[in-house]
């Protein structure tokens, strides 16, 4: 994508970035290896023995929620749009600290393994499979768009073809999940997280006193204020419906309902995950803005943007033209025509973060920054492969197949199916291209179906109202798939939202007819007791 | 419009808030590490 910079560094830069990613995957593979001596049971291998401190549980928890979209995806959107979207990414780090002020204790409390099995105890066997079909296909959408982000980001930065990237950077993830099971995630999402934050955070310092401070920053003519109004491109009603929708929809997703299950105990599992959230509430959100605006302060950058977005126009324009031929009034199609030139402009913006560690920093430093980035794309595809494989080990095998499994047949099937899982998704990866719209349209689905079972487990559970839940975990999709298809999301409310405001409405408007405790197999909740200690 | 040295008054404090955690995490790690090395014995 930039060839023009690659064609301008020496063999010995390239070899530098080169020479520092493969010390940085091999000590990944290392880590996740060694893992695997540790490895003697289940318990082991799904929810690390239930022994991490704190401070492993905030790395691996932070780690996790920093994907490709967090930072290189958000860095560029800053570029693009300023202020706006470094805050409402802070909606994705309040999510975090609620999970772990209310939810993180009592779900390490109940000695979980898997979300269906919360679901399960409070709402019964219908909620379970649905939640189960949620979480699958949460998981499974989720794997393949990092598996391909591993091959897009990878490919961005250092020039080598996507595939050869999913390939080597897949085999990685895949061989220490498969071989070291959670242990291995965790250990190498506490060295991906060192990278992450050292690599993001020393950037943003060094670039704000490159230009200055933050006065000299904001005064750079290609800077200006307008990047610090909240409103000069996203209306209020945008701005604060994707902030809705980013506090929902990664609700309790499994990645982070793990992290509360692998915690020493509920003391330890409260202060890790809010931990992790009051961090990253605290360092994101700024570093990314600062890497937004000491890119749109560098010509290199800047220039490298542009002809990223002349490349994505001249490959658009055929389709776009053939759109606009079908608009017959003029204005509506100087509309569609604005509007088309922001995406590819906002799509252009993506190089932007690459794009400034290769201009700025000095060949070892980039290839440090370049291992951040991708440690960001891989610490979110190792947590989800994992969780998968928990979820048809726990929630599937386990319930359905073989309910008196012993240890090492358990292990084996989690072992296998994290190794079929992580080629499977690599596979669709390569060649499945929608990967973006595929993820959103997945977490979309999350929020409606899932966030309301937890909120009522954890604030008002009364046995008596399964139906209301389970009707609830029906109505939400079903009210997102027609905002979202039927009706192309009307007003600029994100169908998650809407979804999610849908089960709301319909546990409130069916709880006053949920008077007894039902009977029925598919609706008796399986028990809330704690474990014992 | 966030007025600029709000801004910069948060810069310092993420870039505080990563040293202290990545110091953090360097004591848990040596801290778990010496305490292996003790439970090894002689």
């Amino acid at each position: 994508m930039f060839d023009s910079l690659l064609a301008e560094m020496t063999i010995s830069d390239r070899a530098w970035e080169l020479g520092t990613l493969a010390v940085y995957l091999g000590g990944l593979l290392w880590i996740g290896l060694r893992s695997a001596r540790e490895i003697h049971s289940v318990d082991d291998y799904t929810v690390a023995g239930r022994g991490m401190p704190w401070i492993v549980v905030l790395a691996t928890t932070a780690a996790t929620m920093v994907g490709g979209g967090a930072s290189v995806g958000y860095v560029g959107k800053c570029y693009a749009i300023g202020i706006a979207a470094a805050v409402v990414t802070c909606a994705w780090h309040l999510q975090l600290i609620f999970t772990g002020l209310f939810l993180a204790p009592r779900l390490r409390g109940l000695g979980l393994v898997t979300v269906a099995q919360y679901v399960d105890r409070h709402f019964g066997e219908l909620a379970r499979r649905i939640a189960v079909v949620s979480g699958g296909l949460f998981l499974v959408g989720a794997l393949v768009a990092q598996m391909a982000a591993v091959g897009t980001v990878t490919e961005m930065v250092l020039g080598i073809p996507g595939h050869w990237a999913v390939l080597l950077g897949g085999s990685v993830v895949v061989l220490y999940s498969t071989v070291g099971g959670i242990r291995a995630v965790v250990k190498t999402d506490v060295m991906q997280f060192v990278v992450l934050v050292a690599g993001i955070g020393g950037a943003s310092a060094w670039l704000v006193w490159k230009h200055g401070g933050w006065g000299g920053l904001a005064a750079h003519p290609n800077v200006g204020l307008d990047q610090f109004d909240l409103t000069s491109t996203w209306n209020p009603v945008r701005l604060a419906t994707l902030f809705g929708a980013f506090l929902l929809g990664e609700m309790m997703v499994p990645p982070y309902a793990v992290r509360c299950f692998i915690a020493k105990d509920e003391k330890h599992a409260r202060r890790g995950v809010a931990g992790g959230g009051v961090f990253l509430l605290l360092f994101l959100p700024v570093a990314t803005l600062t890497l937004g605006m000491a890119s749109r302060a560098e010509p290199a950058v800047q220039k490298v943007v542009e002809a990223e977005y002349l490349k994505i126009r001249d490959s658009n324009s055929e389709l776009r033209a053939t759109e606009l031929s079908r608009i017959s009034n003029s204005e509506l199609r100087q509309v569609a025509a604005e509007g088309h030139e922001a995406t590819d402009r906002g799509r252009a913006a993506q190089v932007a973060f690459p794009a400034l560690m290769r201009t700025t920093f000095p060949p070892w430093m980039a290839g440090v920054m370049i291992a951040a980035i991708i440690a960001a794309v891989m610490s979110s595809a190792d947590s989800c492969l994992s969780c998968l494989a928990t979820s048809v080990m726990e929630d599937i095998y386990r319930v359905h197949i073989d309910p008196a499994a012993e240890d090492a047949r358990l292990l084996q099937v989690a072992r296998w199916t994290t190794l079929l899982a992580g080629v499977v998704s690599a596979v669709c990866a390569l060649v499945w291209s929608n990967i973006a719209d595929i993820l959103e349209f997945i977490y979309d689905f999350w929020a409606p179906s899932m966030v309301l079972p937890f909120l009522v487990g954890a604030f008002c559970y009364r046995r008596e109202q399964s139906p209301a839940v389970v009707l609830s975990m029906i109505g939400g999709p079903v009210a997102t798939a027609v905002w979202r298809f039927g009706l192309d999301s009307p007003f600029d409310v994100s169908p998650g939202f809407f979804g999610f405001g849908v089960s709301v409405l319909v546990y409130l408007l069916v709880c006053p007819f949920c008077r007894r405790v039902p009977e029925n197999h598919w609706l008796r909740a399986g028990g809330v007791e704690e474990e014992p200690k | 419009m966030i007025p600029i040295w709000l801004i910069s008054v948060f810069h310092v404090v993420s870039i505080v808030s990563a040293g202290v955690v990545l110091l953090w995490l360097v004591a848990a790690a040596w801290h778990s590490w010496s305490e292996r090395g003790n439970d090894a014995g002689p």
